[in-house]
């Protein structure tokens, strides 16, 4: 009688957990299939633009918008990405320095470990990378007598009109874009770009399937899922386990 | 239902593994090897109209920048060009000599996967592979199981090479 009363409790629980978890496994399944075929579903090319999935993210930059002041354009990155006149460039390392080229028919960007030739409507005419650029570690750049100079670790180097060539130069100074305060419709416009830019489908997905989207109690609720997984296995196997043997025994009853 | 856990909790570990750049060969030291003696001056191609839709038929879209630099000496060019594996662009160097490649390595890859393309395995099948008119390579090119958009991404940017250099002259 205790042993029945035993066994109705825990298929009682076997079906609360398995309705409990039903749904989870369903999305866990789904979201496991498009994991799984993550080109042919182009989840990495697809942007979420729904407020409310972006709004769960709270999405903030890990960095602070910086912008330079060209006059008329502006140049500014927010973490990785690079953005002329608050439209997006593409992502490059940190910003060391910006000017005009000598005519002002090209914006000069230096980084990092790269230079980079942008026209004002933002195309990318050449990024240059590092070991073609002067030696040393870049720490400037800017204007001298209408000639664009790059300052390394290992002095000034003076670029010709076509940047092609360089030379090593003597000069002392140098005309230096600051930084300036972003205008308002400027940081509109990379606030919006930025959030667009910030969830893949893959991100949102992969999210969704780990429990992370939830938040902090998203991978504990996904662990006691998890749990409940393995609590089903093993209910399920022992009442399969006790019905074979039931049925036998009925069977030699009736024989 | 444990391969379901066993997948979740392996989507878990890759997601967490971030890419990062590998420098294998500094672009100079590839131009260094390729012209041996004296590298020559850089020149530049500008990607027109008229070579535009070429380029965006083998890379499936237009090149990310305008102009592209390279070195040329007699019937031998050189081509530093990236091109995006699967999020992040890699960066390679190709080498053609009489409209055939002559060496094909990475030099800077970005992915966190698929790095298996700088073997010398890999590279090797591009020695002596021409372009065809109809803009694909003359050889059979095998992939490697677990880099397939590495691999495209290769494939695309020897094509891009042996195209440009068709449009270059030949220098002394």
């Amino acid at each position: 009688m205790k042993n029945k009363y035993k066994s109705k409790v825990r298929m009682r629980w076997h079906r609360r957990i398995g309705i409990m978890t039903s749904l989870f496994v369903v999305i866990i399944s789904i979201t496991g299939i498009a994991l799984n075929h993550a080109v042919f579903f182009n989840l990495e090319g697809n942007k979420i633009n729904s407020r409310w999935i972006l709004k769960l993210y709270n999405l903030t930059p890990e960095t602070t918008l910086i912008s330079y002041n060209l006059n008329p354009d502006w140049v500014s990155q927010l973490d990785e990405s690079i953005y002329i006149n608050g439209n997006l460039i593409g992502e490059f390392n940190k910003i060391i320095g910006v000017t005009y080229n000598s005519d002002s028919t090209l914006i000069i960007v230096a980084t990092k470990n790269s230079l980079i030739l942008l026209t004002p409507s933002g195309e990318i005419l050449e990024e240059i990378n590092k070991s073609l650029l002067p030696p040393g570690e870049i720490t400037s750049l800017g204007l001298h007598r209408n000639k664009v100079i790059l300052l390394t670790k290992n002095g000034f180097y003076e670029y010709d009109d076509n940047f092609i060539a360089f030379s090593h130069t003597d000069i002392k100074q140098l005309n230096l874009v600051k930084q300036a305060r972003t205008p308002s419709h400027i940081n509109k416009l990379i606030e919006k770009s930025y959030q667009e830019q910030g969830i893949t489908l893959h991100r949102f997905i992969l999210d969704l399937h780990s429990g992370k989207i939830f938040g902090k109690m998203g991978p504990v609720a996904s662990d006691l899922i998890a749990l409940g997984l393995i609590y089903l296995v093993f209910s399920g196997l022992r009442k399969w386990i006790i019905d074979i043997k039931m049925s036998k025994i009925h069977t030699n009853k009736k024989d | 239902m444990i391969l379901l856990l066993g997948s979740h909790l392996f989507t878990g570990v890759t997601a967490s593994a971030l890419p990062k750049e590998t420098i294998y060969l500094e672009p100079t030291d590839f131009l260094s090897e390729v012209f041996e003696i004296k590298v020559p001056a850089p020149q530049m191609l500008w990607l027109t109209k008229d070579l535009q839709p070429s380029v965006q038929q083998i890379l499936g879209h237009p090149y990310k920048t305008l102009r592209i630099r390279y070195w040329k000496k007699a019937t031998k060019s050189a081509w530093i060009l990236e091109e995006i594996g699967k999020f992040k662009p890699i960066t390679t160097g190709i080498a053609i000599n009489s409209r055939k490649i002559e060496t094909i390595k990475v030099l800077i890859y970005r992915e966190s996967h698929g790095w298996e393309i700088k073997k010398s395995f890999f590279t090797d099948q591009f020695k002596e592979v021409e372009l065809q008119e109809n803009l694909k390579l003359n050889q059979r090119i095998d992939g490697i199981s677990g880099a397939t958009l590495s691999v495209n991404a290769l494939k695309k940017l020897s094509r891009l090479a042996l195209y440009l250099d068709s449009k270059v002259p030949e220098s002394n």
